[in-house]
């Protein structure tokens, strides 16, 4: 933790409490999880495995982007899960052939599988897999970048017309960095897969992705801002992952991050914010930005009502107001299942006996803090 | 001059076997109470009226709750009451009555005539508690619509006595 930072105050750990409840309403369940992982091993072995057609080509196969960084949440309303994965050709080169190539190569080996073949699907840079259960797998074909080395690769653009930047790999082990700072990193931990993470056990800053994602998927559903203008999940993440500092509380490194794009966006001015891959500086992930500028506008727009809402939520004092503000920025249902299971492990501490209460923050269920009064069994009786 | 009196937080129910009677000589007196509840909330006022004493003070349950100011009523060899003050308790956002409390607009905090509290008791390790504790779960009821408290309705105890 940053030394300069404010210690969490009691105000903070509360407000934690109730966004890490919302966090597991709105993350990757673990059976879905499970079930990725399932059909990850069934895929991946399939294409990387000795009898593949592919053999020559090298593959091996990775998951990118929020699954490998644990930040999934679950798809709000009809939307699928979309679950990315690389296919990376050690042994092929940009000569070997373009990117339509390699591409079609890949969707042949896969449809040469009679078990594949019905939920296989040609997109125009990559292989998706649509499984029963509302997910989807895309595969994206890629190959070493050389020139670059470490784990950058060129992968198809998006006209397919040549290769792009990009190092899905190095991304993951920047962002697991800056989740636990002063710690190094195990690199070796981490596999092609991660394993499921609880909310218990998540960093503060993947929470803060997740919850920054879950509010733009409200604030983008229609209304004030354009669904199909909505930033996407990979710049909410660099932006976030970059301004922040360490922060204990998932509340104030929400607010202290909110502040930090704000004032990246005033140095901005009059150009707009760039956002690129840290690790492949000539990857950039802001491209939809400079293609349609009311992006932008709709993004700085969204960032200022996201920063009132945030600082509305500071102040208010009341269950049922702070549950209002929480709505208006995760969704009703969202909230409701969040303060249920609040009240349920309220009731399920006290039944247990570990409620108690500091007359200084009321009912606490932390048998460390000074001065605590237990609570003597009672039923609540009345007419009604 | 009010005797010294040590809190007894653990274990100062004081029962025979089957009876819910306590022991009169146990029964603490106003002044005991009134110090138990000083030396604990020490926001709490005390004031006397004949055989009667009334205390008032702030009740904040959580840390994003709202404080309530809150009156307790007690005079020996009766019950306890407890009223919020401010801000006024309000039903349910469909009108829903607001649960466990009596028409008086008391709360129900125990089950009267079992030994759920007995004049031995101190408040302050008792009723007092059990009030951060209605108005914890009055909270999550008025911001989900369930009482996830617990405890009995007596109307609904007899209508299910009723049904076949």
């Amino acid at each position: 933790m940053n030394p300069l930072l404010t210690k969490p105050s009691d105000h903070d750990v509360a407000i934690d409490q109730v966004l890490r409840s919302i966090c597991t309403q709105i993350q990757i369940t673990r059976p879905q999880h499970a079930l990725a992982v399932k059909h990850y091993r069934s895929v991946g072995g399939f294409l990387s495995g000795s009898r593949s057609p592919l053999t020559k080509y090298g593959p091996t196969v990775y998951s990118q982007g929020s699954f490998r960084i644990g930040t999934t949440n679950r798809p709000k309303g009809q939307d699928e899960f979309d679950l990315d994965f690389v296919c990376e050709f050690a042994f092929w080169s940009a000569r070997s052939g373009g990117p339509d190539h390699l591409l079609h190569e890949l969707y042949d080996c896969i449809q040469g599988d009679s078990g594949f073949r019905q939920l296989i699907e040609l997109k125009k840079r990559c292989v998706r897999l649509k499984y029963s259960g509302d997910f989807h797998m895309d595969i994206l074909p890629a190959i070493p970048d050389p020139s670059k080395g470490s784990t950058c690769i060129k992968v198809p653009d998006r006209e397919l017309h040549g290769w792009t930047d990009s190092n899905p790999k190095g991304y993951a082990n920047w962002f697991e960095d800056k989740a636990t700072p002063g710690q190094t990193f195990d690199r070796k931990a981490v596999e092609p897969i991660p394993g499921y993470q609880s909310v218990e056990q998540k960093e503060p800053l993947k929470l803060v992705v997740q919850l920054m994602k879950r509010a733009r998927d409200v604030a983008f559903a229609g209304g004030q801002f354009d669904t199909d203008l909505a930033p996407a999940s990979i710049i909410l993440t660099t932006l976030a992952a970059n301004l922040y500092q360490g922060e204990d509380s998932v509340n104030q490194a929400i607010s202290m991050i909110l502040c930090r794009i704000l004032q990246e966006i005033e140095d901005n001015k009059p150009g707009m914010l760039e956002v690129v891959n840290p690790k492949n500086p000539d990857e950039t992930f802001s491209e939809q930005w400079e293609q349609e500028p009311e992006s932008y506008r709709q993004f700085v727009l969204w960032v200022r009502c996201f920063a009132n809402s945030w600082s509305q939520l500071q102040k208010q004092q009341g269950l049922p107001k702070i549950k209002r503000e929480l709505e208006k920025l995760f969704g009703e249902n969202v909230a409701q299942r969040a303060f249920s299971e609040l009240a349920g492990h309220f009731e399920k501490d006290r039944r247990n006996g570990i409620l108690g209460i500091s007359p200084s923050i009321g009912l606490v269920n932390d048998p460390t803090v000074p001065n605590t009064i237990p609570i003597k069994p009672n039923t609540f009786y009345g007419e009604l | 001059m009010i005797p010294r009196f040590q809190i007894q937080f653990q274990s100062n129910q004081i029962l025979s076997m089957g009876s819910y009677r306590y022991r009169q000589d146990r029964k603490l007196t106003l002044p005991q109470q009134d110090a138990t509840i000083r030396k604990c909330f020490s926001e709490f006022r005390a004031t006397w009226n004949k055989g009667m004493i009334t205390w008032n003070g702030p009740i904040q349950p959580t840390v994003l709750s709202d404080q309530y100011d809150i009156r307790i009523n007690y005079r020996l060899d009766s019950a306890p009451k407890v009223k919020v003050l401010s801000p006024m308790l309000k039903r349910g956002p469909n009108d829903e009555p607001i649960p466990h409390l009596y028409s008086c607009g008391s709360l129900c905090l125990y089950l009267p005539r079992t030994n759920e509290w007995t004049p031995d008791m101190s408040i302050a390790a008792t009723i007092i508690p059990w009030t951060y504790l209605w108005l914890g779960f009055y909270e999550f009821w008025q911001a989900t619509g369930s009482w996830k408290g617990g405890g009995e309705h007596p109307r609904f105890r007899a209508e299910r006595k009723r049904r076949p």
